[in-house]
């Protein structure tokens, strides 16, 4: 750690003379790559008119066959400052010695340093938006159209080691990673990643803190085949490789997420490591299907948004038969029940409302759940099996509310896939049952078709 | 007896115990070290004195009774992970401890402090088979691939000229015996408080005049892992305490009888956006884990100490920065440690996460990196007005001072001046400067990439951005690591710059040097992902939210209740 110690002189120097002075030490200390030790020059008016002319020096720093001390002198006399070679027309003021500095001192002069400072260049991290401005967004997959791409399928994968590894989290961790990994920058990205890995039960969330934590390793069995299991959770290239030593591990890439691994096997036995057990779960879907309520039930367990003053807001109002949001009138406010989207400017800040009319209460939730009712209230939704290749195929506008697309995912670990039609998009939910499917279209209200 | 292995063991466990990942590791194998592994970390018994105990089984692993001819071969396996040689250096360290402070440090007469050591006869230069010079530093290397290898920062390097291999062995002994007297005798003339922490004490070092060199040199040393250490050192002296009672060295029983768990800050936000200030015990270092309970209150209940990773507890409880006096607290469950302290002080420096670089503020390190964003907290009155002559100063600067009851703190700041010498503190703010004064002409800052969360490393394939911070325009760079991999540049400063996609696993040291001196040095490391592992204890937090969940508690595929009230929210 340096010491700064000054290698004073006393002077009688003009104003010019003292800036050439100065100028000149700081050539010599630039020559010899010197101004770690000597780092700056300064003129101090003495209390009494004199001048006193000091080189700051570290007196911890040694150089070869020589001290700072003795390199100050050599650079002032070097620079014309002949009074510096002899010690006793100059004098050292240690670094402890502050009291006796102030009694010698009036004020500064001159001061020329030879370092360059540092641009300050930290920038304030960008808050993430409150969860109710990201719930009120669409999964940013569904923006992106195209085939599973092999990269992104590992990137997906790869994020799910790294969470499994970093155990818990803020969204802001996931969102760093995203970036790092080329998934996505945007906070809505992130969120929508973290939406799917929940989805997929590798994951969850804290809705008020956006905190998110992996499960441990746990295998899920799916709706079609109750000998089949779904690994979900905890995953690692080791994990994986000591289970493929003991069980046949089937490999699904999936989009817009990690693969989806299949192990065969008795879930009893299995370890993925070392006399460490896997938890099985059982058919989590059907349980889901069995504790879940019913819409009507659902919608008086969602939180009320209990605003009052709506003209702060720009208001759109969700049109079912278009799937589209268009800005209404904030002077007339009779509220028509539906989905609404209130936009505050400054900061942005969205929020989404359903508005019962049944108790006259707004509604909070996320965009898909409240989507929902929205057209499941005015047009109706779809929902169809097609039993030859055990798909639930829904249209994309009728996306269910997450509780309930849990069961779906859980199903069979996959992810529904994006088919486009003239129509329009759709999502087909891989091995669903008969069963599962009537018995999740009863407790959403929805007549199951079959195909 | 016990035997080398067990004795090799033991030592490279109690140098790294407690050692939060990425922190330096010195070999500083001492006398109470010794003492210390015999008594806490040896698995086996000792016979007798325990010094006498430990050279002797490193003399009968590797000094042939025929002919005192050392063999290093014998010390080249491993055991486990360990390298094989690490009580061999221990015990060359250990020798150059019994240097007295009137001895020339040339080979010479370091040799015959490890001739004695190792029970050789006495006579000039390197035992036979440490012929040529440098045949041990293939020990010294497997030492430091296994710190860089469990995430530590190897501090033991080789130097030039008479002391290219000597240089090995002085980089790691810290305080001589020699200067623990005198610093015994400074402490007790100086008639100190016992309630300082490791820096209060060591910025009272850093100001007194210290007449022997070595001391001197480590105390104000370029390296600021160095000085630390000093530091640390001074503190276990000072933490015996024996040193109040006079007199010669203490008695071993009394050595191990006063070890304290130090406490820094740690630094959260409520709701409203309020800072919070947390107690922060730091896990003491070279210390047996064991379950250990605090009380808050005497009487109180105990509250159990979770390691929330090595070198660190989790917070326990809040607190206010700036206390009147020092609080202790009984600490139970260790036969050493007995007590929690947090000092009295007048102002915090704390620094993002290391391993998060958007996790919380606290005192996670020791000493500041250049160009590393803080938070510096102060006590409302002197030193508020001293950070405000820094600032118009051009010494550093800051985006947000806030005020609550006694605490002003000053957020994002950033050191940006070189010339703290011109600056005169006051009187009170001179411990706050001298923490503040840039050690070097230069920093290393790496951010970015994926890290590995575990390992204090980065994945394939996601190497950091580096960026130098410094006090000229360019420095010239070079990215080494021991496989062959090797970039050189001059880059500007402050300038971000990738590191190669495609650089292999491996440790990777960055030399930044600035006009053909060395400024800045830092290590890191490139691990596979194949080496990732799945965290152990698990946060559990449970969804109730009823539009994610419907209001069943659910833990990702796990359902582990139903809320049938419908309550809104999560439980973490």
């Amino acid at each position: 750690m340096p010491r700064w110690n000054f290698l004073v002189v006393r002077q009688h120097e003009g104003s010019v003379q003292r800036q050439q002075t100065c100028a000149r030490i700081k050539l010599e200390v630039e020559q010899h790559g010197l101004s770690d030790i000597l780092p700056l020059v300064k003129y101090e008016r003495g209390k009494k008119q004199e001048h006193y002319l000091g080189i700051a020096y570290d007196a911890n720093a040694w150089l070869q066959g020589s001290n700072a001390e003795m390199a100050a002198r050599e650079v002032l006399m070097a620079a014309g400052v002949a009074s510096a070679k002899h010690p006793l027309n100059s004098f050292v003021i240690e670094a402890n010695d502050v009291a006796n500095l102030h009694k010698l001192l009036n004020g500064t002069l001159e001061c020329d340093s030879f370092t360059l400072p540092i641009t300050y260049d930290i920038t304030r991290d960008v808050p993430p938006p409150s969860s109710d401005q990201l719930f009120a967004e669409l999964d940013a997959a569904e923006l992106i159209r195209g085939e599973p791409d092999p990269i992104d399928i590992e990137k997906h994968s790869r994020l799910l080691e790294w969470c499994s590894a970093a155990g818990s989290g803020e969204l802001v961790r996931i969102q760093q990673a995203c970036l790092a990994l080329g998934i996505s920058s945007e906070w809505g990205g992130a969120w929508s990643v973290l939406r799917r890995l929940v989805l997929l039960g590798h994951l969850e969330f804290s809705s008020g803190s956006l905190r998110w934590s992996a499960i441990p390793p746990t295998l899920v069995a799916t709706d079609e085949d109750a000998d089949c299991r779904i690994l979900v959770g905890q995953r690692t290239q080791g994990m994986i490789e000591f289970l493929r030593n003991e069980s046949k591990v089937d490999e699904h890439p999936q989009p817009d997420g990690p693969s989806r691994l299949v192990v065969h096997g008795d879930p009893e036995k299995m370890c993925y490591r070392q006399g460490r057990r896997l938890h099985d779960a059982g058919c989590v879907a059907r349980e889901l299907s069995k504790l879940l309520p019913r819409v009507g039930d659902w919608v008086l367990r969602l939180p009320t948004w209990d605003e009052q003053d709506f003209r702060r807001f720009t208001i759109e109002y969700y049109e079912p038969r278009l799937d589209q949001f268009h800005e209404i009138s904030r002077i007339n406010m009779n509220w028509q029940p539906g989905l609404y989207r209130f936009t505050f400017e400054q900061p942005r800040v969205v929020t989404l409302g359903f508005f019962d009319d049944n108790d006259g209460r707004w509604l909070c939730g996320d965009y898909y759940g409240l989507r929902f009712l929205a057209r499941a209230r005015s047009s109706g939704c779809r929902a169809i099996l097609r039993p030859d290749t055990h798909q639930l195929v829904i249209p994309q506008t009728d996306r269910w509310p997450m509780p309930y697309e849990r069961a779906l995912v859980l199903a069979s670990g996959a992810l529904p896939q994006r088919i486009q039609t003239d129509q329009g998009g759709l999502l087909a939910y891989q091995g669903i049952t008969k069963p599962l499917a009537e018995k999740l279209c009863t407790l959403l209200g929805l007549e199951l078709e079959a195909s | 007896m016990a035997r080398y292995d067990a004795w090799n063991a033991a030592v490279a466990t109690y140098f790294t115990a407690g050692a939060a990942q990425g922190s330096p590791i010195f070999l500083s194998l001492d006398l109470e070290a010794i003492e210390d592994v015999a008594a806490r970390f040896l698995d086996e018994g000792v016979d007798g004195d325990p010094v006498r105990d430990f050279s002797q089984a490193v003399r009968r692993r590797c000094v042939s009774p025929v002919g005192d001819h050392v063999n290093l071969n014998t010390l080249k396996s491993s055991h486990g992970n360990i390298p094989g040689g690490v009580a061999f250096l221990g015990l060359m360290v250990y020798a150059a401890y019994n240097m007295q402070e009137e001895e020339g440090v040339d080979e010479k007469n370091y040799f015959l402090r490890l001739r004695e050591v190792l029970g050789l006869p006495q006579s000039q230069g390197r035992p036979e088979g440490m012929l040529p010079a440098g045949t041990e530093e293939s020990l010294w290397k497997s030492w430091n691939e296994h710190l860089t290898a469990a995430g530590f920062q190897c501090t033991a390097e080789r130097g030039s000229g008479s002391q290219t291999y000597l240089r090995y062995v002085l980089s790691q002994s810290i305080l001589r015996e020699a200067d623990k007297q005198f610093l015994r005798q400074r402490f007790r003339d100086a008639h100190l408080p016992l309630l300082f922490d490791c820096d209060q004490l060591g910025f009272w070092l850093s100001r007194q005049t210290l007449m022997r060199r070595h001391l001197h040199e480590g105390l104000h040393h370029t390296d600021p892992a160095r000085v630390w250490e000093f530091y640390r050192s001074a503190h276990r002296v000072y933490e015996m305490s024996d040193w109040m009672r006079g007199g010669g060295s203490p008695l071993g029983s009394d050595r191990r009888q006063s070890r304290s768990i130090e406490c820094g800050l740690y630094r959260t936000v409520d709701l409203l956006g309020d800072a919070e200030y947390w107690l922060f015990p730091k896990e003491p270092g070279r210390t047996r884990s064991s379950l250990l309970e605090v009380t808050p209150v005497p009487g109180g209940s105990a509250h159990p100490l979770r390691t929330i990773r090595p070198g660190f507890f989790a917070p326990p409880w809040q607190v206010a920065p700036f206390v009147e006096q020092a609080l202790e607290y009984d600490v139970a469950g260790d036969p050493v440690i007995h007590k929690m302290l947090f000092p009295k002080r007048d102002f915090w420096i704390l620094v993002r996460d290391p391993e998060n670089h958007q996790g919380m503020w606290a005192t996670w390190k020791p000493y500041l990196e250049l160009g590393e964003p803080l938070v510096v907290l102060c006590r409302r009155g002197a030193l508020d007005d001293e950070m405000t002559r820094f600032k118009e100063a051009m010494l550093l600067n800051w985006t947000a001072r806030t005020e609550s009851d006694e605490v002003i703190e000053y957020q994002d700041c950033m050191v940006l001046s070189y010339d703290w010498g011109g600056f005169i503190p006051s009187p009170e703010g001179r411990a706050l400067a001298d923490a503040l004064t840039p050690r070097s002409m230069a920093g290393i800052s790496l951010s970015g990439g994926l890290r590995d969360p575990n390992q204090n490393a980065w994945l394939e394939g996601f190497p950091p951005v580096l960026k130098v911070y410094g006090f000229d325009r360019r420095f010239e760079v070079a990215v080494t690591a021991s496989r062959g991999y090797s970039r050189r540049c001059e880059i500007p400063r402050q300038q971000a710059v990738a590191l190669d996609r495609d650089m292999e696993p491996d440790t990777y040291q960055i030399e930044v040097k600035w006009n053909d001196k060395r400024a800045a040095v830092r290590s890191f490391r490139i691990v596979p992902w194949s080496s990732i592992q799945e965290k152990a204890d698990l946060e559990e937090i449970i969804n109730f939210n009823p539009a994610a969940t419907a209001g069943l508690g659910l833990r990702g595929a796990l359902i582990v209740g139903s809320d049938a009230a419908g309550e809104d929210g999560s439980h973490a």
